[in-house]
C-alpha cells in the first residue's frame, strides 16, 4: 500500500517536471510551428530551397510596416523567407549586444554612426565592398558622397539607407511678425545670437535651446569649420586646438547666457519634452530649433505648420565647411549570417528597386542614396518633403567629407557632454568646467 | 545481481528525500539557472573590464571598485540619491501603508471594495501607464498646478524638471504605493486579540494610548518584516526613475539601479555594472543586518514573556 503511494507521488512529480519543461518550451514550438507553415507557403510558390534570413532595425511602427512589406516581396520572388525583429531604439541595441555574446546576431542589422565602430572593431560586422566589386550590391547609381559614411578603415561596412544633415529650422512666419531678416545659409553663431535675440525682444518669442540635447552636433559643425575634426584621426583624442576649445566655451557661455535672459526656452520645459508634438517649435511658439533634416516633414506636420530650414551656424572665423552628411542610418551585414551573399543581395533590393522605395519605403529613412529614387520621390512628394529634397542637394555646398567613424567608446563621452551641458543650462557648472571635465573624461574613456 | 540493482533502485526510488528533490527540481533548474549561476559571474566579471562589444577581456582586480569611489562622480551622485530616496520614502510608505490599515481593519461590508482600491496603486503604479499618468500630473500646466491655481496658490514649477522637486516627485508616487505592506499590515492587525482591546478600554486607555500600547508592540514583528522588504525595495527602485524623468534633471533623480543599468545596458560594460551591483548588495545586507540587530531591542514575539524564553528564542533566532 505504502510503496504504491511512493509510485503515484513519483509519477505525479514526474508528470509536474515533464508538464513544466513543456510548458517552456511551449513558445518556441509554436514559432517552429508559424515558420514551418510560412515556409511551406514559399516552397508552394516554387520547389526549391529556401533560405532563412533575419532582419533587424529600430524605428515607429509606419516604419515596421513598409520595411517588413518590402523584404517580404523580396523573399517571395526569391525564395528568402525572412525573420523580423524590430524595437524600439534602446530595446534594440540591448537585444543586439545580448546577441553578439551568443553569435546569433541577425544576418542584416540596422547600424548607426555611434555604434558602428564598436560592431566593426569586435568583428561583428562583415566588408561589404567585395559585394560591391562582384556586382551584388549595385553601387552605379549612387554618388560616392553618400556611400562613405560607411567606409571605416579601408572596408565597407554599411550601405546607407537615407542621408540625413543637421539643420536650424526655423519659422518664416514668426521672423515676419518680428520684422527679423530670415536667416541666409552659411552664416556664423553671432549671427544666430543676434538673430535669436532680437526676435524676443521685438514679439517675446523664444528660440528652442541648441545646445540642450544634441551639444555634440552644434560643436561639431563649428569645430570643423575651422578645418579640424571633433575627434583625432587615431580615435584616442580630440582633433581639436585650444583657440577652438575656448571659442566653444564661449558659445556654451552665450547659449547659458541666452538662456537667462528668457530668449532660449527654459531647459526645465525643454528636457521633458518625450514627444515631437511637445515642442516649443513644432506648436508655432519658437523662432528656431537645431534638428535632423529628417525629422522636418514629422515637424511640420504636428501641427501643419510651413517651416523652412538653414545651415549650421559655424564658428565666426570659419575657415572652411563644417556640416556634413551623415547616413542616417545603414544595413549592415553580421559576421552571425551563414549566407552574406544573400544577405547583400537583400539589402541591394532594399536600397536600388524603384518600386520598393517610391511606393512602399517612400524615403522614411532619410533621402535615398540612388539618385533616380532621389528624384522620382522628390518629383512625386508633397511640398514639404520636397523641401527637404532640395535642402539636401542644395547644403552640399556648405558640406565636407565625413570624417572618420567614431571611436567606439565615443557614446559615452557625448552622453558626458549632454550632462554637462545640462549643468550648464541649469546654472549648476560655468561653461570652462564643462568643457574642460568633458574633454578629461572622454580622454580617459577613449584612451581606455 | 540484477536483484542488487533493482534493490538500489528501489532504495532510491524510496528514499522520501529524493522524492522531495524531484517535486522541487523545477524551481531548484530555474534557481541554479537564473539566480545562483549569473549571481557567482557577477561576481567574477567584476574584478574584469568585460565589455559585451570588447573582444578581450582581462582582470583588473579591485580597478573597477576603486574607480567607483574615486573617479566617478556620477556614481557618487547616485549613492546619494538612493539614499536620500530610500531615507524618506521608506518610513513614509510604511507609515501611509500602517494608517491606511488601520482604517481598514473593520468589520464592513465594504471592506473588501475598499483594500482592493487601495491595492491597485500596488499593481498598477510601476507600469509605464501611471507614469505617464504622473508626467501629465506635475507638468507646469499639470492637473497639480491646476488644482493648486483652484485654492488661490498660483504655481509655475515644472515639478519633474525642477532639481528641487524631481526627487520628491517620484518619492511621492512610491510612496502612494504602499499596497502590500498594507495588506501585511491589515492581516497583522487582525490577529491581535480583541481582547487586549476590550479590556484596555475598560481600563479607561483612549485610542492614542491604545495604539501605542497595544497595537505597536503586537504588531511589531510585523513591522519588521515590512521594514526589511521596504529597505530592500526602496534602494532598488528603478522603474519610476527611469520612465518619468530618465535620471533627470541634471541626474538629481538618478538612482543606484538606474545608473547601473545605464552603465550595463546602454555602455555595455558588464564589469563595472557587476561591481556596482555588488556594492548594492553590500548596502542592502549593511541595513538589513542593522533592522534585524536593532530588532531585539524593540520587536515584540508574543511567545518571549519570560526572560529565560526571551534568550532561547533568540538563539533560536540566530540560527
Amino acid at each position: 500500500m505504502k510503496s504504491t503511494r511512493k509510485a503515484l507521488s513519483l509519477v505525479l512529480a514526474g508528470t509536474m517536471i515533464a508538464s513544466s519543461l513543456l510548458t517552456g518550451c511551449g513558445s518556441s514550438t509554436s514559432t517552429a510551428a508559424s515558420t514551418a507553415s510560412s515556409s511551406a507557403q514559399a516552397s508552394s510558390v516554387a520547389a526549391q530551397t529556401t533560405k532563412d534570413m533575419r532582419v533587424g532595425w529600430w524605428g515607429s511602427q509606419s516604419r515596421h510596416d513598409a520595411t517588413i512589406s518590402v523584404f517580404d516581396t523580396y523573399g517571395k520572388l526569391n525564395n528568402v523567407n525572412f525573420t523580423y525583429e524590430y524595437n524600439s531604439y534602446d530595446s534594440y541595441w540591448e537585444t543586439l549586444a545580448t546577441q553578439s555574446v551568443g553569435g546569433h546576431l541577425p544576418d542584416v542589422i540596422q547600424q548607426v554612426t555611434d555604434q558602428f565602430s564598436s560592431y566593426i572593431n569586435s568583428g561583428l560586422l562583415v566588408d561589404l565592398q567585395p559585394y560591391v566589386d562582384s556586382g551584388v550590391i549595385d553601387t552605379s547609381d549612387i554618388d560616392d558622397v553618400f556611400l562613405s559614411g560607411g567606409e571605416y578603415k579601408g572596408g565597407l561596412y554599411g550601405i546607407s539607407l537615407g542621408t540625413n544633415v543637421m539643420t536650424i529650422m526655423y519659422n518664416p512666419e514668426l521672423f515676419k511678425a518680428a520684422g527679423v531678416d530670415e536667416p541666409k545659409d552659411g552664416w556664423a553663431w553671432s549671427d544666430f545670437v543676434k538673430t535669436a535675440r532680437d526676435i524676443y525682444a521685438a514679439t517675446g518669442v523664444q528660440t528652442e535651446n541648441v545646445a540642450v540635447g544634441m551639444p555634440r552636433y552644434l560643436f561639431e559643425a563649428m569645430i570643423r569649420s575651422k578645418g579640424q575634426a571633433l575627434y583625432s584621426e587615431d580615435g584616442k583624442d580630440f582633433g581639436f586646438d585650444d583657440e577652438t576649445k575656448a571659442e566653444l566655451i564661449q558659445v556654451l557661455q552665450d547659449c547659458y547666457d541666452l538662456t537667462t535672459e528668457g530668449v532660449f526656452v527654459d531647459p526645465e520645459e525643454q528636457i521633458l519634452w518625450s514627444d515631437n508634438s511637445e515642442r516649443a517649435f513644432c506648436k508655432g511658439e519658437a523662432a528656431m530649433a537645431m534638428n535632423w533634416s529628417s525629422s522636418f516633414v514629422n515637424f511640420s506636420g504636428q501641427y501643419n505648420l510651413t517651416f523652412d530650414m538653414t545651415t549650421q551656424p559655424v564658428l565666426d572665423d570659419a575657415t572652411t565647411q563644417g556640416m556634413y552628411m551623415r547616413p542616417a542610418q545603414f544595413f549592415s551585414v553580421t559576421t552571425s549570417s551563414k549566407d552574406p551573399e544573400a544577405a547583400a543581395a537583400a539589402i541591394n533590393y532594399f536600397v536600388n528597386d524603384l518600386e520598393a522605395n517610391t511606393q512602399t519605403l517612400k524615403g522614411e529613412r532619410g533621402v535615398p542614396i540612388n539618385t533616380t529614387i532621389r528624384t522620382t520621390l522628390r518629383d512625386s512628394s508633397d511640398e514639404t518633403t520636397q523641401k527637404v529634397y532640395d535642402f539636401i542637394s542644395d547644403v552640399s555646398e556648405f558640406c565636407r567629407d565625413n570624417d572618420p567613424s567614431e571611436p567606439a567608446a565615443s557614446r559615452q563621452c557625448v552622453e558626458v557632454l549632454n550632462n554637462n551641458v545640462n549643468e550648464v543650462m541649469y546654472g549648476q557648472m560655468t561653461a570652462e568646467d564643462c568643457i574642460n571635465d568633458w574633454m578629461q573624461q572622454s580622454i580617459e574613456i577613449l584612451g581606455a | 545481481m540484477l536483484h542488487k540493482k533493482n534493490k538500489k533502485l528501489s532504495r532510491l526510488i524510496y528514499n522520501p528525500n529524493v522524492e522531495g528533490y524531484i517535486f522541487i527540481l523545477p524551481w531548484l533548474i530555474g534557481f541554479f539557472c537564473f539566480t545562483l549561476l549569473p549571481f557567482i559571474i557577477s561576481f567574477v566579471l567584476s574584478f574584469t573590464d568585460y565589455n559585451i562589444l570588447e573582444k578581450e577581456t582581462n582582470f583588473i582586480g579591485l580597478a573597477n571598485y576603486i574607480k567607483l569611489f574615486t573617479e566617478d562622480r556620477l556614481y557618487l551622485k547616485s549613492l546619494a540619491v538612493t539614499f536620500k530616496f530610500a531615507l524618506i520614502s521608506v518610513p513614509l510608505r510604511l507609515i501611509f501603508a500602517l494608517a491606511v490599515a488601520m482604517i481598514l481593519n473593520r468589520k464592513t461590508k465594504a471592506i473588501p471594495a475598499y483594500r482592493v482600491m487601495y491595492y491597485l496603486p500596488s499593481i498598477i503604479g510601476g507600469s509605464v501607464a501611471v507614469s505617464v499618468m504622473w508626467r501629465n500630473l506635475f507638468s507646469k500646466a499639470g492637473v497639480f498646478n491646476s488644482l493648486l491655481q483652484l485654492i488661490g496658490i498660483p504655481c509655475e514649477i515644472n515639478w519633474l524638471s525642477n532639481t528641487n522637486t524631481a526627487l520628491y516627485t517620484l518619492i511621492l508616487l512610491y510612496v502612494w504605493q504602499f499596497g502590500s505592506a498594507m495588506l501585511i499590515f491589515l492581516s497583522g492587525l487582525k490577529q491581535i486579540p480583541v481582547t487586549y482591546y476590550e479590556a484596555a478600554t475598560v481600563d479607561g486607555a483612549g485610542p492614542v494610548k491604545q495604539f501605542f500600547s497595544i497595537t505597536l508592540p503586537m504588531l511589531s514583528p510585523i513591522i519588521l518584516f515590512n521594514l526589511v522588504m521596504q529597505i530592500i525595495n526602496g534602494f532598488m527602485v528603478f522603474t519610476q526613475a527611469q520612465i518619468i524623468t530618465n535620471g533627470g534633471p541634471v541626474n538629481e533623480t538618478l538612482v543606484y539601479v538606474l545608473y547601473m543599468y545605464q552603465k550595463s545596458f546602454k555602455y555595455y560594460d558588464m564589469g563595472y555594472g557587476s561591481a556596482m551591483a555588488w556594492i548594492l548588495l553590500v548596502i542592502i545586507g549593511f541595513f538589513t543586518a542593522l533592522v534585524f540587530k536593532s530588532s531585539s531591542q524593540w520587536a515584540f514575539y508574543e511567545s518571549e514573556t519570560g526572560a529565560s524564553k526571551q534568550k532561547k528564542t533568540r538563539k533560536e533566532r540566530k540560527k
